[in-house]
């Protein structure tokens, strides 16, 4: 974990972070529902490699913005490109764009009628047209990466929650994404069982994957963030390196929500 | 009150074959209604999602089809029709009305059947890359069937518990077998109570049948 964290891009390495490929680029996104915006002229730009938090109020439409990214909601205003291609509404070649982008829901959404490892297999053999035993050697390895073949014949009802957002991590995977996306991952979780998920995403981030979290463990963002975002009322706020983020906050809107944060976990 | 006070045991019996002549048609009528309604009302479900125009017409039609009496629908498919050139043979018309009134229905059971997956279910699908498609086959569909086989089931019931109105268009069913026996013998209370006995039985059946089927599917329980 600590080597992950040594490696990270820090604040200082700003050429270096500039010099590196864009994975997801966000320019003056805006979205309403009806009249109520959702979000306000989102920019934010996510190079290959880096690891990026979310954080921000409920309601500060962090879920949406990265929704948006693989185009589970759609944006009104402004561009999103990820992996090279930009993303319009009823756009062809989606799938192919969504396939590049793995992403873990906070209520896992495991298929309820497919052993673990069929939930794995179901995309790689259905919409990478891969043989079944190649599908299931590719889920052996994943469920192993997550720390989890042993479940790979049982259903989801029969396993923990943590063990049921690993292996949603595990299906994620299995199609070799070049971004991962996590949607509050650790929320819908007994807190005993918050650790063994925030593990695993910490091993996947020292292993180079590009992503982007949506959560408010802000230890994992401490240790492991190249970035924290903050969210609020559709905008975002301010954008700094954990270690400035949580020491330095300059709006008076983060600091009331790390303030509140402090409190709560007290 | 007086039939029944004269109601003869030896003669039901006796006429009990004449009566149980009509079953074969009365089962033919009510699985093949049955089927062609599930086919129909899944047409009219998918019909009703496939495009925000298909919504309201497909409501219309289904509430249409839904509002009027099945017993009417059927004198109209077999005595006006003909008047526009239109004859089709009874038991042709009597599985046609049955499937359609009935289609009304089930397509409902879809809907409810579908909306009762939760949208994380396709949104996971569709993040993992597949098409919609396969997104209906293999995620949505597996699940929505859990949640229709057993209104389905009773609807099946349903329709066989119907197959009597295709008396008055002459379908020889046990109905109309009854009726034949009551014209002739001028006895009503035997063949009626005879044809309600049969149904009892047949229903029962179905309904043995179709929990059977649910079970050996693992249909009942909830997911493992």
């Amino acid at each position: 974990m600590k080597s992950g964290a040594a490696e990270r891009n820090t604040g200082g390495s700003e050429l270096q972070r500039m010099a590196t490929p864009v994975a997801v680029l966000i320019e003056g996104v805006s979205k309403w529902y009806g009249t109520f915006q959702v979000l306000r002229d989102v920019t934010l730009d996510v190079r290959v490699r880096e690891r990026i938090v979310v954080c921000g109020p409920s309601g500060s439409g962090k879920s949406t913005l990265i929704r948006c990214i693989n185009q589970l909601e759609t944006h009104q205003k402004g561009r999103i490109v990820v992996n090279g291609t930009e993303l319009r509404p009823g756009m062809r070649g989606l799938e192919e764009v969504r396939r590049d982008v793995g992403m873990v829901f906070q209520q896992f959404n495991l298929f309820p009628h497919l052993a673990v490892i069929d939930n794995c297999t179901l995309a790689l053999i259905r919409a990478r047209k891969m043989a079944r035993d190649a599908a299931e050697k590719i889920a052996m390895e994943n469920l192993e990466r997550v720390r989890i073949p042993e479940q790979a014949r049982k259903y989801p009802a029969q396993l923990s929650g943590g063990q049921q957002q690993r292996v949603a991590i595990a299906r994620a995977l299995c199609m070799k994404p070049k971004i991962m996306l996590f949607d509050e991952p650790t929320s819908a979780l007994d807190p005993e069982m918050v650790k063994e998920v925030l593990d695993v995403m910490t091993s996947l981030a020292n292993e180079g994957m590009t992503m982007i979290c949506v959560t408010h463990e802000m230890g994992f963002a401490r240790e492991v963030a190249d970035r924290v975002v903050f969210m609020d009322g559709g905008e975002v706020i301010e954008q700094a390196s954990p270690a400035q983020f949580f020491r330095h906050p300059e709006h008076a809107r983060t600091k009331k929500f790390l303030s509140q944060l402090f409190i709560n976990s007290r | 009150m007086g039939a029944l006070v004269n109601f003869d045991v030896a003669f039901a019996i006796r006429i009990a074959p004449l009566v149980l002549e009509g079953v074969g048609h009365t089962i033919l009528v009510a699985l093949l209604s049955f089927f062609a309604a599930t086919i129909i009302g899944f047409f009219w479900e998918m019909l009703r999602r496939s495009y925000w125009l298909m919504r309201p017409i497909t409501q219309f039609i289904i509430d249409a089809i839904r509002s009027t009496p099945l017993l009417v629908q059927i004198y109209f498919l077999f005595f006006v029709l003909p008047y526009y050139g239109v004859t089709l043979p009874a038991l042709f018309v009597g599985v046609f009305g049955l499937s359609i009134y009935y289609s009304g229905y089930i397509s409902e059971v879809f809907k409810a059947g579908i909306d009762a997956v939760p949208v994380g279910q396709s949104e996971a699908a569709q993040s993992l890359g597949l098409n919609s498609r396969d997104t209906v086959v293999f995620v949505i569909m597996p699940q929505m069937l859990r949640n229709i086989a057993a209104p389905l089931g009773s609807y099946l019931i349903s329709i066989l518990k119907s197959t009597p109105l295709l008396a008055v268009i002459a379908v020889p069913e046990m109905q109309g077998s009854a009726f034949d026996v009551a014209a002739e013998t001028y006895r009503y209370a035997e063949p009626m109570f005879v044809t309600e006995v049969l149904f009892l039985i047949l229903a029962l059946i179905a309904v043995a049948l179709v929990t059977g089927l649910e079970r050996h599917l693992g249909l009942s329980t909830p997911f493992h």
